[in-house]
Parts: structure tokens; sequence; C-alpha cells
């Protein structure tokens, strides 16, 4: 190419030198500019260029162009084309132009200011602007922008796939020189595109010679193309540190605009780097290319091509695996469908048993079916055949929603029962020790539990029991003849027997009235209990032996910490000499393997275990939690639980557990086709053989995450297909399948899977990973595990295009990641993981850590990234146009004005921040007391007050809530200034600004920048 | 007392309701509801003489009643009076037919009354004891005849259905093996016969052809 090239040029020079003069002194130099513009765009130096390009069109245009076009082919301009530059060089030399690269900074800074060039908008306005290339040239590579645009327009084709390597040449020749900016800034205009256009006048054989550099270049500027520009045009400063904050910020910008893989500059202004304020991004897109997959909020694969070597896995360093959220809630309209195979029974492929599904093909005139995971050849039953159309297609497969949806509910015939399907039965394991009593724990949870009694799930089979402890255990006979409930207390502990064969956990419908008289005495049972032990692991116990015939829902609610009988737990405190040592971990680890062993029990049994924990000292949720998390359960944590503030947020989420749709005596498979296996599990549930999930209860709040591995070195199928098989009982009493079927393609290039990774994903599984690994490691290594996975993702990145586009000096990463930088630092900061001892206490840490185990990738988002809204001027607003104007703000105190009323979202809490300045009749409206009072905040209650801002107040939060009904955010209130509430409460939560010991945003990026560098 | 209770369709052998947390006291629980099953499975192929049937198992009874399609089983000690457990039985019956007579015959899923299973608890509850007065009177009352039915053991019962899948199996075998037979004895015949003509056929084929062959050069 590059030799045509040449050749042709030769001629052009002559002219274009004289053209180009004049067009670098005005627009007209289109050509001059569009070549000049066009290395940079594609290089992603346009500053240099632009700057180069100017001059140099002034001197040798002309060469400028044969170099390019040579070029095109990248490097061939700048490498080579450098020397044949003599154009150039008369101008100065090669380096001239793009030495301008420094002052392509300067340039591109003076023209558009800060983010002028490769801000989309405001490229136009600079020299570059004209180019605004940023768009253009970036972006489509279409010429569009001005000088550089036009330029790279031309040689972006023909270099299309070269095109990537080249860019960077450019770069490279950016970097050097600079003055040339003055000029540049003339033509910009887009003056230029025409320029461009005209350039072929200028350049008889210009034309031609863009066309051919484009055609020989052969390479199809399509993809790669637009990768790159988007690149190039980060790229385009290569020094990092060296440009002025303006010219970072350009930079910056130009990444936040560009959608494929950018570059950063250090430095660069905080506003431009990228924030997830949409929040979750579900890879819906994937439908169009797929539609007969499943919806992304069931199954959501790291990327969404499977690698197809080893040697491609291990320089993927990101997880490579899925999250799974086998019960997500549907949209109205969207039910999932249900399937009943009659005496045909549920079809399957006779050697992997997968579930017929969308991707089965038909063969043998629909007599033989292939199975997709496995290809094996299998019948179809008599009563399932169809006949197939000339595309091998069956003609009825628009009537069956397995052949044809992606997620879809089979019936389960008696082979996939080992009992009748169980009633659904909740029992309540309840502490009714002193610190119980006081807090007015047990009338909430009467309360609340007797307001559900209607809508518990499985009427009219719904079973019930109720045991209390503190140091004794108090069994409650609710045998329907009875009319007030009997209790009997157990003594010894060592030896736990049950009193009553029956009557202990008992049919609601029939025992209603015993239930319900049991939970209106229940407070004032046990209202003069002095009692401090709480005797929980035999308790445990006697709840398992009453339980084990039918299985069902335990709820703990454990108050203080277990101190008798087996299972007791010592304070082991929280000591802050074990941080930083190698017996940090121990901490978060159960110290006692009876609860690991009872857990075993109760998932054996189909029990699921939810803890409910309220202690205002250290009660060990290590150890508790780990109930939970064997046997599909949940933990919550209410520190130093009152129920006058904490009351509504233990209502709501305990009727939310009792209430909510639930999948019993469940297991969970994930098949995936040849070559690929999935190995690790991360989520509650007990594993009952390698890939058998035991869930004995599920939900739409629980989701689970896995690592793949592959069993081959090579791939050699085009597309992997997975299959999730939830087998359930629903609480009306039916066995039901849930099948999940999705596609992935195989893929030999590295870059494809970066641009199809799945941010969201990758952080919920990450998340996971780290929580896990705190359980065996430092908390610091933790995190720095996490950061050194991004750094080698975004090196492995880096090296894939940093050569040929000489990017030098910025950091890159895919469109797909540009959130993922942040989110590792917000995970870093999180709750389960920030800081050491005195940063979060020990049991919240681990319950924060039990969350993110089976918070669902929107969840687990806005839980590390909070939502920050801006609420003062919302709530002078019609009511009804509340809802839309809601916009989340970056999480810095930057964003915080002292006149602002804030609320803070993180999906467990809301938080509202008073400004300093903020109006006090606003405040006393929304708090119904009056500031001057010096309230004390932690105490004070949101409550609707008779105003128009209250009332709007409280409408934001209903609506907030609304929308994530799985927790019930408790409202809190801090005052600026207020410490050290406003410390722990909001500036902990600011993920993007300093804490002690830990970096800001912007650090954060240089670090990481500055490390995929070395 | 009652141990386990079970509630079929005959036509196909589907389960429709079983007790809750049947089994609780009976060792290898599972070990006797596959036998049920299996009973079931040979009802359901239309090996039944007889509408109410005891079978022997180890120390237990199966006691069923079939009445509308439906097939009502119970799994009792041999001690326990076989009145009471059939009208245990009856009990059941005349409450499921009431409730979901209508539904029986089109009931898709397993279990598809399992709320049935409620009932099936209470009334247990009210035959665990023998001795009381209600249970008295109703072994007393002589309106119910249990003395025709029939006791056969488990073995039995479950072998005849084996014993006739022997059968069913070994004349199929003969069928294929006659044929095999007759194809054989065909190929045999035909080999037979060319044995026999085959070195005639050949001598006159070559004089034949001395002749014409003489013909020829002559």
């Amino acid at each position: 190419m590059q030799p045509p090239m040449g050749n042709e040029r030769p001629p052009p020079p002559g002219r274009p030198v004289s053209a180009f003069v004049p067009g670098a002194a005005v627009p007209p130099p289109p050509f001059a500019a569009g070549g000049q513009l066009a290395p940079q765009p594609r290089q992603g130096v346009p500053p240099p260029q632009s700057g180069a390009a100017a001059p140099p069109f002034g001197a040798a245009p002309p060469a400028a162009m044969g170099g390019y076009r040579g070029p095109t082919p990248s490097q061939g301009p700048f490498a080579a084309v450098p020397p044949p530059q003599r154009p150039f060089t008369s101008g100065p030399p090669p380096q001239g132009p793009f030495t301008s690269a420094p002052p392509s900074q300067g340039p591109f800074a003076s023209a558009p200011s800060s983010q002028g060039p490769f801000a989309s908008a405001p490229p136009s306005q600079g020299p570059f602007a004209s180019a605004p290339p940023s768009q253009g040239p970036f972006a489509a590579g279409p010429t569009p922008p001005g000088p550089f645009g036009a330029a790279p327009a031309p040689f972006r084709p023909p270099p299309s796939s070269s095109s990537l390597g080249q860019p960077q040449s450019p770069t490279g020749g950016a970097l050097p020189p600079p003055p040339n900016y003055a000029r540049p800034p003339p033509l910009q205009s887009q003056g230029f595109y025409p320029g461009a256009r005209p350039t072929n006048p200028q350049f008889p054989m210009s034309r031609p010679a863009f066309q051919q550099p484009v055609q020989t270049m052969p390479p199809p500027p399509m993809g790669p193309t637009a990768m790159f520009g988007n690149q190039a045009a980060y790229p385009s400063t290569g020094p990092p540190v060296g440009g002025t904050l303006q010219s970072l910020v350009e930079d910056f910008q130009s990444l936040a605009l560009s959608s494929a893989p950018g570059s950063l500059d250090p430095g660069v202004d905080i506003k431009g780097l990228p924030r997830p304020l949409d929040g979750d991004e579900e890879p819906i897109k994937l439908l169009e290319s797929y539609p007969l997959n499943c919806h992304p909020r069931y199954f959501r694969l790291t990327t969404h091509a499977i690698p197809a070597s080893q040697s491609l896995v291990s320089r993927w360093h990101l997880p490579l695996g899925a999250v799974v959220h086998p019960l997500a809630e549907s949209p109205d309209g969207e039910e999932v469908p249900v399937i009943n195979f009659g005496s045909a029974g549920v079809i399957r492929c006779r050697r992997c048993r997968t579930y017929v599904n969308p991707y089965a093909t038909f063969a043998d005139a629909g007599r033989k079916w292939r199975c997709n995971l496995c290809t094996l050849l299998n019948d179809v039953p008599g009563e399932y055949f169809c006949a197939l159309d000339a595309s091998g297609r069956r003609f009825d497969t628009d009537q069956r929603p397995e052949l044809s949806k992606g997620t879809v509910e089979f019936v389960a015939p008696t082979e996939y029962m080992v009992r009748p399907p169980m009633p659904p039965s909740y029992f309540f394991l309840i502490d009714v020790s002193v610190s119980a009593v006081r807090s007015g724990l047990l009338e909430v949870v009467a309360k609340t539990i007797k307001s559900c009694l209607d809508e518990l799930p499985g009427f009219p089979r719904t079973q019930i029991g109720f045991l209390t402890f503190d140091s004794t255990l108090h069994f409650h006979n609710f045998k329907s003849s009875l009319s007030q409930p009997q209790m009997m207390v157990v003594a010894d502990l060592d030896d736990v027997f049950l009193p009553l064969p029956d009557d202990l956990l008992v049919n609601l419908v029939d025992s209603r009235h015993v239930v319900e008289s049991f939970l209106d005495s229940l407070p004032n049972m046990f209202h003069d209990n002095v009692n401090v032990e709480s005797a929980l692991g035999p308790a445990l116990k006697a709840a398992f032996m009453v339980m084990s015939q039918i299985g069902g829902k335990l709820l703990v609610f454990q108050s203080t910490l277990p101190s008798l009988g087996i299972g007791r737990l010592r304070l082991r405190g929280d000591d802050v000499r074990a941080y930083g040592t190698d017996k940090e971990h121990i901490l978060r680890v159960p110290e006692d393997p009876f609860y690991k062993q009872m857990a075993a029990e109760f998932t054996k049994n189909q029990i699921a275990v939810d803890i409910f924990s309220f202690s205002e000292k250290y009660s060990d949720i290590a150890s508790l939690g780990s109930l939970a998390k064997y046997t599909g359960g949940q933990v919550y944590h209410y520190p130093s639980f009152q129920a006058a503030t904490h009351g509504d947020k233990l209502k709501h989420e305990l009727s939310r557990d009792l209430t909510r749709e639930t999948a019993w005596e469940s297991v969970m498979r994930i098949r995936c086709g040849k070559g690929v296996r999935f190995t690790t599990y991360h989520g509650h549930f007990m594993l009952r053989s390698t890939d058998l999930l035991a869930l004995p209860a599920v939900d739409s709040d629980k989701a689970f995450a896995m690592q793949l591995s592959l069993e081959e070195t090579l791939m050699t199928t085009q597309t992997v297909y997975f299959q999730v098989a939830l087998l359930y009982t629903s609480s009306s009493g039916e066995r039901r399948i849930r099948v999940h079927t999705a596609a992935a393609p195989v893929v030999t290039d590295l870059g494809e899977m970066y641009r199809q990774a799945d941010t969201g994903a990758i952080v919920s599984l990450l998340g996971r990973i780290a929580v896990e690994n705190s359980l065996s490691d430092k908390l610091d290594s933790v995190r720095q595990q996490l950061q050194l996975k991004l750094v080698r993702s975004l090196k492995e990145y880096r090296n894939l295009y940093v050569v040929q586009h000489r990017i030098g000096g910025r950091l890159i990463f895919p469109e797909s990641l540009r959130f993922l930088p942040l989110y590792i630092l917000a995970i870093c900061k999180s709750l389960a993981l920030r800081g050491g001892y005195a940063d979060v206490s020990l049991d919240e840490r681990c319950a924060a850590g039990f969350s993110m185990m089976i918070l669902p990738v929107k969840g687990l988002l806005n839980f590390i990234y909070p939502s920050l809204y801006r609420v003062d001027e919302v709530i002078t607003m019609e009511p009804n146009k509340i809802d839309g104007s809601l916009k989340r703000l970056p999480l810095t105190m930057q964003c915080l004005d002292t006149g602002g009323l804030y609320l803070l979202d993180d999906g467990f809490s809301f938080l509202v921040w008073l400004g300093r300045m903020l109006p006090p009749e606003l405040v006393n409206n929304i708090l119904g007391v009056s500031l001057a009072n010096f309230p004390d905040l932690s105490k004070i209650q949101l409550r609707e007050c008779d105003n128009e801002f209250s009332r709007n107040f409280m409408k934001i939060l209903g609506t907030l809530r609304e929308k994530n009904p799985s927790y019930h955010q408790l409202c809190r209130v801090v005052r600026q200034g207020e410490q050290p509430r406003e410390g722990f409460l909001l500036l902990s939560n600011l993920v993007e600004d300093q804490m002690a010991g830990t970096s800001s945003y912007v650090d954060w990026i240089l670090q990481i920048h500055r490390q995929t560098q070395s | 007392m009652v141990k386990l209770t079970m509630i079929a369709r005959v036509t196909d052998g589907l389960p429709l309701s079983e007790g809750l947390d049947d089994g609780r006291d009976l060792k290898d629980a599972d070990f006797y509801k596959q036998q049920a099953k299996q009973l079931f499975k040979n009802l359901s192929k239309g090996q039944h003489e007889a509408s109410r049937m005891s079978i022997e198992t180890g120390p237990y009874l199966f006691h069923y009643i079939i009445e509308g399609r439906v097939c009502y089983l119970t799994l009792c000690d041999r001690s326990y009076p076989k009145k009471l457990a059939f009208q245990y039985l009856e009990d059941l019956k005349n409450e499921f037919e009431r409730v979901n007579g209508s539904q029986i015959e089109t009931a898709a899923r397993p279990y598809a009354f399992i709320k049935f299973d409620a009932f099936i608890q209470k009334t247990k509850k009210l035959y665990l004891d023998t001795r009381t007065q209600r249970n008295l009177a109703k072994l007393n009352d002589e309106l119910y005849e249990v003395h025709q039915i029939m006791t056969r053991n488990v073995q039995e019962v479950l072998g005849v259905g084996e014993k006739l899948d022997q059968v069913s199996e070994m004349s199929s075998r003969l069928t294929s093996d006659t044929r095999i037979y007759a194809d054989k004895a065909k190929d045999l015949n035909r080999q037979a016969l060319i044995r026999k003509y085959a070195p005639v056929a050949i001598v006159i084929g070559i004089v034949l052809m001395l002749f014409w062959v003489k013909n020829k050069i002559w």
C-alpha cells in the first residue's frame, strides 16, 4: 500500500504544498487539514496533528498526505512517512507536526479549552473543534470532524485493519513538538471538511490516493475503525502528566464521550470521569442478536463471548463466569409460560439431561432432536412429534413456548418428587431474653407476624410454629382444639427433647385462633423476663426436631450472643491488634463448627434459616450467619435495635420475608456445552454434588454467581449454550422446573471479549469473590487483589492496542468496562471490605458481606455505589412531576451544596443530609421540628407533616422504596458538620472522595494508570 | 395405627394426594412408599381382582379400596383392626369425592389435590387410638363386612405383574424366534436344492459349451 501511496503522493506534494499552505493559513487547507487531521484522529493525537498539520501543510502538506496514505497503514505514515515527510520536514520534520503533540495538548487546551476537541460537543469550538473531531474522528471515524475528521476519514478506511495499529504512530509523532497550534485553530473551522473534499482537486491524485489507501488498506474500517477512532482520540495526548489540567480535562471528556475503548489522562477533571449514574445497565442488546436467550435479568455472563482457548482465558484477568437470578421478578406481561408435557414426560437429552429448548434442532422429519449442549441425537416421543417445515423448523414452534422462549417453566411429573410437595412452613425461634424485651423487639415481631398471617403463601396448607428461648426452651402447643396456647418449658439443654409429638408446628388455618392469641400475648408473656442468657444452640436443635419431617423456613430472632448449651459463642471481640496480622480473617469465620454442621443438617431436611440479629453488642454474626449461608437463607442485621427507630424497617423486611413468593425444597443446576464447566459457585446454598446447588428456599431477592473454566485447551464449537434449571415446589404445592437457556459465541479475539464484557456481572462476581477472600485473608490483601485484577486486565487491554496506536501515556479501557475502575474502588470501600478495625464494626462488616453474597446485580451496584439525589428543588415541584426529576449525582463532597437537601440511598437505608445554608422553614417543615431547638437528629422520625414539602418528600421516599422492595430503607437525618455522625453515615459512603487511607477516584485512576504502564 | 395414606388415580397411577408428614414414626418409610407406588402401577395395568383388598408386607398390612377410578391406600400395623382401617379409607373416599370428585379425571399434574392432606391428617388422628369410644363403636358395628376381603402377600401381588411380564416377554421372544427359525429353514432348503442340482447343471453346462465350441471351430 504504502509504496503506491508514495508514488502517488509525490505529485500531490507539490500542489498540496501550496494548497496546503494556504489551507493551513485558512480553511482552504482542508486537504492539508484533512491529511493532518486524518492521521491525528486515528491515532488519537489530534492535537499534535492539528498543530502539526497546520504547519506541515503549509510547508509540505503534500508530503504529509503522502505520508498518511502510505501510512494509512498507520505507522506507515508516521514511522515510514516521517522520513518521506520531507514535506513535513520542510516544516519541522515529522516531529514538528507531531511534536506539536505536546502542543497537542496545548492546542486542544487552548482550543476547546477544556473539553474542547474531544468533548463531542466542544470540539467544534476549537480549531480542532471544527473537527470536534472528537466525535467525528473518534466515533464513527467518519470524516465529520474538521481537520482531524477529514484526514482520518480517508485514512481510516484504508487502514481499517491496520488502522488500529497505525493510529498510534500518529500519536507518537504528535508527542514531540508543539508550536503549530496557533495555525491549526484557524484550520479547524469546518472548513477542513470542505477542504478535505477539495483536497481531491488539489491533489488530483489525492482522492484516488485516499481511496486506494482505503481499498488497499483492506482493513475494514468498520469495527476496528470505530474503536480505534475512539482510542485514537484518547491517545492523542501522549504524555499523561505533561499536559495542563485543561488538556487533561479534554482528554477525559473525550473519553467519556467516546463509546469505544478510551484513554485517560491523569489529572483529568473529576467531572469528566465515567460514572454509573444510571445504575445498572442490563445487556439487553444481546437479545437482539440472540432473541432466543433468556432475559439478562435471569442470567448474565461476565462477558458475552466465551474465549476459545486456555491462553485467551489466562489473558482475561477478570473473572469468567455468570450471575444467575433464577426467580427474578418479571414485569407485568412477561410472566414465565408454564408447560405441561403430560404423558410425553419432560423432554430431555438422554445423555446430558438438558431440557428441550429453543436452540435444540430437529432432524429426521421431526422424529429426532439434537441436543444443543452435547449434540446427541435423541428420539422425539410420539406425543411430542410434529412435522418440520422446509427449513427444518417445527410447524408448532410458535405455539410451544419451550421452543421459542429462553425462559419457561415445566410442570414436573412424579419422577421429580421424592415426596409429595411440602406445604410452606414457617417456624419462629425467638430470643426472649432481657435485651429483646427491653428493645421492644417482641412487640414488633408479634405484631408483624400477626399482620402477615393472612398473606402467608400456601393457603390452606401453611404450617406455622413458635419456639421461644432464653436460658430454657419454651415450646408452645397450638393444638386447634385449645383456646389458649400451652407453654411447655424444657430446661435440659444438653439433651433436648420434644415435650409433645405433634402440634408444635400446626396448620395455620386450623389453629389460627390459637396462634393469634399467642401472638397477642407474646410481648406480655415475657414482659418481666430478666434472664440475660440465650441458649440458641439447643433451641436450634429443638427447632430441627420439630421441622425435620416437613422442612420449611426457620426464622431466628437473636438479640444477644448465644451463651448457653452447645453452640455457645464467646466475645471474640473485635481486636484491634488482630488487624493487619494473619489472624485477622479468623474474626470473620465461624468460630464453632456447630453452626456449619447444623446448617448441613438443616439443608438436608429442606430447612432454610433466616437470621435476624438485633444485638447492640457483639453477637458474632460471622458464626450465626453461616446458618443462613449454607441453607439458602439471609442475614438481617439491626445493630442496637430500638422499636421506635428500627421498628418500621423490621416490620417491612419481616413481612417481605414472610409474604414474598418463595420456592421451596429446590435444587439448581447449571449445564453448559462441551468444553466449559462451572467450577466455583458463590452465594447462599449448599453444594450437594459438584454442580448441584441445594436451596431449601429461594426467592426473588437472591442471586447466585459462578465461575467458568475451560475444560479443553481449544474450543471447537462456535457457540456455547448454558442452561439454568431450578427444580422447586411452589407455595401452592406444585412441583415445577424453571429453565433459562442462553447462548454465547466463542471468540478467538481478546478484544471481542472486552467489547462484550458486562460490568454489572463482573462487579457482582468480583464482589462475591472478594468477600469470600476476606474470610481467609487480610482486608488489605483482598483489596490489593482486586486492584491487581483491575490493573492486569487494563494492562492486557492496553497491550492490545497501545503499540499500534502509540497511545503512550493514556489510560485506556474498553467502553464496556468504563465504570469498572470506579466500581472496584467502591467494592474496596464497601461496608464489607473498607478500612480496618475502626471503620466498621465486625458484625456490620460480616452482615454486609452476607448481603453482598446474595444481592442481585442491580442491588449490589446500588449498594456499593449508592444513589445520591438533590431533593430540595424537587420537593417544591408538583407532586406528579417528582418521579422523573430525581437525578443521581456523583458521590463526592463537591456535589454537595451547603444550600441543598440531599438524599443518599444505598438500598438498605436512606440518609438525608441537611446543608448548612438550607432555609430553616424547609427543614422544619420536613422534620416537623424546629432545628433551632437542636433536636437529637439520630432519634428523629420522619413522618408526613401537614405541608406540601413534607408530603412531597415522603412521596419521594415512597417512590424510591417502591423501586426496591427487597429491603426497607430506614431514613436517617444528618446535618452538615454534625460529627461524628456525618462522618460514618455520609462521608464514608462518598466513595469518590478521599478517606483515611483510601484514595479518591482521581487518585485511584492515576494509580491504576501508573500501574498499567509499568 | 395408620402409617401411610396415599390416594392415586387408577387409570394411570398418578398420585393425587398423600398424608402430610407420613412415615414420621415409620422406619423404612421410603421402602414402603416405593412398594405402594409399585402397587399403583400394577393397578393401573388393570391387574386388580377386587376393589377391596389387604396385602401383607413385613410387619404391616396395606389396605386399599378402589372406588370411582381412585385408589385409596393405607399402611397399618398388622394388629390394627381391619374394620377400622377400611372405615378410615371409606371416610377419606367420601370426603375426597365430595371435594374433588369432578376434577379427578382432568388432573394433569401429580399431587394435584395435595391440599387434601390436611383432611387426611385430621381423619388419621381420629383413628389413631383404637380404644376411643367412637372407634370401639365402629368395631362393634356389624354393618360393615370385612370378612370377605382377601388378604394376600405383597410379593404375590407384585409378583403377578412380574410373572405376567415374564410370560409376555417369553411369548414375544418365542414369536421372534419362530420367525428366525422360519427364515433359516427357507434358507436351508434353498441350499439343499443347490447342492442337489448344482453338479448336474455344471456338467450339462460344460457339455453344451463343448458342443458350442466344437460347432464354432468346425
